[in-house]
């Protein structure tokens, strides 16, 4: 039997959790973001071996949820994101620690310039058979 | 030769009950104790062992409301039997395993709101036995 993976059993999971946001979700970094849009990138570290024994991977997995919003208005797209923000945080599903929301910042994607603010979560992965 | 490392990922951990404890535990650490008299005499000094004794430190991530979970094997361990004895086998890396009794202990229960939900456990062992195998 193929052994679990964390896509499957994590990644897929939260991006399906986040479904319900009003915007578009990504379990990965897509090539082109439209906005509104969740993507769960991993975090650095990504996988910290917080347990002991080495027989089966048992890991502490940090994400990034990155939230972005179309960057028209300052003030309306501030509070798109803060509301993509708090939506989010109402669907994170239980297992996972938020640990801070970092400040949105401007960023240029392709020919798109979107306001974005990371999420910065956690979580504990066991590989299984 | 090279040095030796062994790290607390060497570690193996079983407790009688079966829980799959080696997914929760962070910190595993058994500390065996001489409890030895010194005697000043005309002599010099004399030395006695009067009691030998041993405790493990346990720390783990919370696991309440998990099928087979370990805190509430050993809270209800605590409740409903706090004098039967729990073995133990700790293999500290391939070689070398200790089997020790220890007495249950309440968890503690609750944590931080930024913070997984941690249980920290100071076990007794029981007569302070500790049965070693080194291979």
């Amino acid at each position: 039997m193929t052994a679990s993976t964390i896509l499957s059993q994590v990644r897929q999971p939260l991006a399906t959790a986040l479904g319900s946001v009003a915007g578009n979700v990504y379990s990965f970094v897509p090539e082109s973001v439209i906005p509104p849009a969740v993507v769960v990138v991993p975090d650095s570290p990504y996988l910290e071996l917080e347990t002991i024994n080495k027989t089966t991977i048992h890991t502490k997995i940090n994400f990034t949820i990155s939230v972005a919003v179309a960057y028209n208005s300052n003030p309306a797209s501030l509070d798109n994101i803060e509301q993509l923000i708090l939506s989010v945080l109402a669907v994170i599903p239980s297992g996972y620690v938020v640990s801070s929301v970092e400040r949105p910042t401007v960023t240029q994607v392709g020919a798109s310039t979107l306001l974005i603010a990371d999420v910065r979560v956690s979580t504990y992965y066991t590989q299984t058979a | 030769m090279a040095t030796t490392v062994i790290t607390g990922r060497d570690i193996s951990l079983s407790f009688t009950g079966g829980t799959d404890i080696e997914a929760q535990a962070t910190n595993a650490v058994l500390t065996k104790e001489v409890d030895r008299q010194t005697y000043q005499t005309l002599d010099g000094e004399a030395y006695k062992v009067v009691n030998v004794s041993g405790s493990f430190q346990l720390d783990m991530l919370a696991d309440w409301g998990k099928a087979n979970s370990v805190c509430e094997a050993i809270w209800t361990a605590a409740d409903t039997a706090p004098n039967t004895e729990i073995s133990i086998t700790l293999t500290s890396a391939t070689g070398a395993q200790f089997v020790f009794p220890v007495l249950p202990v309440y968890p503690t229960v609750g944590g931080s709101g930024v913070d997984a939900q941690t249980v920290s456990f100071t076990f007794p062992v029981a007569r302070g036995e500790v049965t070693e195998t080194f291979s």
